[in-house]
């Protein structure tokens, strides 16, 4: 049998202006994939611009010194390749991947918008209502795509930067302004604010080359000093002790939703609870699958994930749909009291097993694809300056026992210290 | 300093990932596809299920045989089945198309022959337990509630009953509210030994797998027996559309969903190469004319798209967008002006833009087990050999501008297109009529779910 292996040799190293570059050479690679990770995402935005770093991502594509608006992904199509980019709480990244032939034009592509920015009142006029559509799109027009916009604004405190998700507020984006757009493009948009990863079969000495003459000459930024934020000892809203709160709308059945504050996915523990809530609903025969679903059929769906929040804190959030004519209040006594076991008793070798099993299978196949692999690199490369951490991860995980899961379920998902939000059908 | 652009490099030619076909006794295929360096494997199980063999009463049963049957089998009954598979890390899934089910595993390929025993129990010997059977009905019913509330499967299904008309392919494939409850565990024990079957069934394994995969396959699926498979009812595609504006009533939209469809062509067909570089650069690329025009130019949608999907026995054709409810109308004649291209013909460099566009995707996009496998299966399902993508990129090299111009007029003609909008049909209504549209408002409850 041939073990499992993740060993990627990453080359490191940071240009004269701060720069942090990462190259994995892949020889089987057919095309080239780049990667960039901006340290700058909702979470930096101050009050009367949520959703600012969003809309400038959208203005990213919109043109700079030697590129038309929208040139930059029609020109990428054109060869084959394809491009996007994403704003998180933490982050925005900007990736492509290209065709061998196109590997200079990607870096340069890159480049010229981390250079310039050469953007116009119309152009920011349109993406306002692209991005307005797509809130309109993806949250306010299908059932329950608020759920994250409600639990948030539940589990931290206004002033908190987890308070607000990535898609901001409709009037702060009404009132965004070219001269907004330039302010935040100076403060964090320069090379010392970055990581570029590269995954292509071309050497570390070939890539670090190009990198050198697109990127090399571009000034830093002043990218402001941010304030630290501790892990929160507490849920700011409600606790279940302290009520259940319950908002009522046009949705085909009632979620329970559960939620913690759980250390960020920076912090070793991180690891153990992921792993525990692999136990808890992993799989079908996870604990909560088992007995909600197929068991007790109280639930006609469960899941339970981890935002992988990175700045002093993330968030656990178990959801179950309750099934026609269950009571959510006892759905999520049931929740509860199977997290409340598989705390004080801890889970078997065999379920340890398994979820490590499944943990092996999707990392692997994660790391396997190169767009994937690349993302991670600026990942870890940018939230610990460890790039290596995707080389490393695996042993550790796989390394972790039924205790060490069991003290991390029951320091982090202790039933009195969540919220819970009903999200009720108005049936 | 100012870099100034740099030039591309013509690319190498690229051909679609190798494979080796192999044939058991019993009449199952195998494709292996070795994909080095990709560590975990995609396996995809293709059987010929045509869903027009479902008895009508009873819609929903090839959806449930698949889905039910990792929940347990004769030797491990109870969710036994599902635990070992997961001990090796592995996941089984399963889908549908018109024509058949698709089963698929993922697993390491390191515990492939420890998960692929597994994976045979749960294709030949499911036990179909009445209380897994019972679960999976309610779970679908509660699906169907959430389907009802979903922009984009209401259009899906409002367009589908206009263009499908009678056929099986009018209704959802997993079935629907009065069908659902009536099927039993014994329909499901029926449906699987009379249609699952090796016969004329393919099984792919993309990924590196470090040994030869074929005895253990043969050790597993060799004793493995079933029927003929039934061939699909042949689907009339030649309906005439009336009304041709379907507007599903849902109130609480604060969007107008659009999706705009009509019948097209198979992979067979010889127009099939120049219809795909035609529509690309009409709507399915970004920098298409419908994208370009409605997203970047007026910043009426998040995105407009359009593209080809294609079965065993046909193909469509379909765009899609959503709308502020404010300006739909005015949106959704802008969508017919630009589909519209006999008006205004693709130029030579839109065409070469698109080709490039699909030429230069291929390596990139089926260099993981995933894509690859499943790109496979949709051949499998069609009847089309494994490097059936090599044979049609070489045609899409070679199609011209008149060409594209002439297949995209040939196939998505105007007066066989159905537009479904879905939305408040209080505000849509006036201002389609404005537009010279002619609505026709149905209610959700008055489509088939």
């Amino acid at each position: 049998m041939a073990t499992n292996n993740v060993d990627y040799f990453l080359y490191e190293a940071e240009l004269d202006n701060g720069l942090r570059v990462v190259v994995n050479e892949d020889p089987l690679a057919p095309g080239v994939d780049i990667n960039l990770w901006y340290d700058v995402g909702s979470a930096d935005e101050a009050p009367g611009m949520f959703g600012f770093a969003h809309l400038f991502e959208h203005m990213m594509f919109q043109g700079s010194s030697q590129v038309e608006a929208n040139e930059h992904l029609s020109m990428v199509q054109s060869l084959g390749g394809n491009c996007n980019a994403t704003t998180s709480y933490d982050r925005t990244n900007y990736f492509e991947t290209l065709p061998l032939g196109a590997f200079d034009l990607g870096l340069w592509l890159e480049a010229d918008r981390m250079a310039s920015l050469m953007v116009t009142q119309e152009n920011l006029d349109t993406q306002r209502e692209v991005v307005k559509e797509e809130k309109r799109q993806r949250y306010d027009n299908v059932p329950y795509g608020d759920l994250l916009i409600e639990l948030m604004e539940r589990i931290f405190d206004s002033s908190h930067p987890y308070f607000h998700t990535p898609i901001g507020s409709m009037e702060d984006l009404d009132a965004a302004s070219l001269q907004m757009a330039q302010d935040f493009y100076r403060q964090w948009y320069g090379p010392n604010n970055a990581v570029l990863t590269v995954v292509s079969p071309f050497s570390s000495n070939e890539v670090m080359a190009r990198v050198k003459t697109y990127f090399g000459d571009i000034p830093p930024c002043d990218k402001p000093i941010r304030g630290g934020l501790g892990h929160p000892a507490q849920i700011k809203g409600k606790t279940r002790t302290q009520g259940i709160d319950r908002i009522s709308k046009n949705v085909p059945a009632t979620l329970v939703n559960l939620s913690w504050l759980s250390p960020p996915v920076t912090d070793p523990d991180s690891l153990a609870l992921s792993i525990g809530l692999d136990v808890l609903n992993g799989g079908q025969s996870s604990r909560l699958n088992r007995h909600l679903v197929k068991e007790t059929q109280l639930a006609s769906s469960v899941s339970a994930r981890d935002l992988a929040l990175a700045r002093g804190t993330s968030v656990v959030i178990v959801s179950a749909e309750c099934r026609n004519g269950v009571d959510p209040e006892v759905l999520s006594q049931e929740i509860l009291s199977q997290i409340s076991n598989l705390s004080d008793e801890g889970p078997s070798q065999t379920e340890i097993d398994r979820a490590l099993a499944s943990y092996e299978c999707d990392r692997l196949a994660h790391l396997g694809k190169r767009n994937t692999r690349a993302d991670e690199i600026s990942r870890w490369a940018t939230l610990t300056r460890n790039p290596n951490w995707i080389n490393e991860e695996m042993g550790q995980v796989m390394s972790l026992t039924p205790q060490d899961v069991q003290h991390s379920l029951s320091t982090y998902l202790a039933p009195d210290s969540c919220a819970v939000l009903f999200y009720e059908g108005m049936h | 300093m100012i870099t100034p652009r740099p030039k591309v490099q013509a690319n190498k030619p690229w051909y679609f990932p190798k494979h080796t076909i192999h044939r058991l006794d019993n009449g199952l295929e195998v494709w292996l596809i070795p994909l080095p360096g990709q560590q975990v494997l995609d396996l995809s199980l293709v059987m010929p299920t045509p869903l027009s063999s479902e008895p009508e009463n009873l819609e929903g049963v090839a959806f449930l045989c698949a889905y039910v049957a990792d929940e347990g089998t004769k030797t491990h009954p109870a969710g036994r089945i599902g635990e070992l598979l997961e001990d090796q890390g592995a996941f089984y899934d399963a889908s549908l198309s018109s024509t058949a089910t698709i089963t698929g595993l993922t697993v390491p390929a390191s515990r492939l022959d420890r998960a692929l025993p597994i994976f045979g129990q749960i294709i030949t010997e499911p036990d179909f337990a009445e209380t897994d059977v019972e679960n999976h009905k309610e779970i679908r019913l509660s699906n169907i509630d959430h389907a009802k509330a979903n922009p984009g499967t209401l259009a899906a299904t409002a367009l589908k009953q206009q263009l499908f008309v009678s056929s099986r392919l009018s209704r959802p494939f997993y079935g629907r509210s009065q069908t659902i409850p009536q099927i039993q565990a014994s329909d499901l024990v029926d449906f699987h030994s009379t249609q699952w079957s090796p016969q004329q069934s393919t099984l792919i394994v993309a990924g590196d797998f470090n040994a030869d995969p074929l005895p253990k396959i043969n050790e597993v699926f060799g004793s493995w027996r079933g029927h003929l498979p039934e061939e699909p009812d042949l689907i009339d595609t030649d309906v005439e559309s009336a009304p041709k504006l379907i507007l599903v009533n849902r109130p609480e939209a604060v969007q107008a969903s659009l999706l705009i469809g009509c019948f097209g062509i198979d992979r067979n067909n010889p127009y099939w190469p120049a219809l795909k570089v035609a529509v690309n650069a009409t709507g399915g690329a970004f920098q298409s004319r419908l994208n370009l025009t409605l997203r970047e130019e007026k910043g009426y949608t998040y995105g407009a798209g359009m593209s080809t999907p294609v079965g065993r026995q046909y193909g469509t054709v379909q765009v899609y967008s959503n709308f502020r409810t404010e300006i739909a109308a005015e949106a959704i004649e802008l969508t017919h002006q630009i589909l519209a291209i006999q008006n205004a013909p693709l130029d030579p460099l839109e065409v070469e833009d698109a080709k490039e566009n699909i030429l230069g995707a291929g390596p990139l996009n089926f260099d993981d087990p995933q894509r690859v496998g499943s790109q496979v299966a949709a051949f499998a399902d069609a009847k089309l050999p494994p490097n059936f993508m090599d044979d049609y990129l070489t045609a899409v090299g070679k199609v011209t501008a008149d060409e594209a111009n002439e297949a995209y007029q040939q196939v998505v003609r105007p007066e066989k297109m159905v537009t479904v909008v879905v939305g408040n049909a209080k505000q849509l209504e006036p201002q389609l009529r404005e537009r010279g549209f002619i609505p026709k408002v149905i209610s959700v409850d008055e489509l088939e779910m």
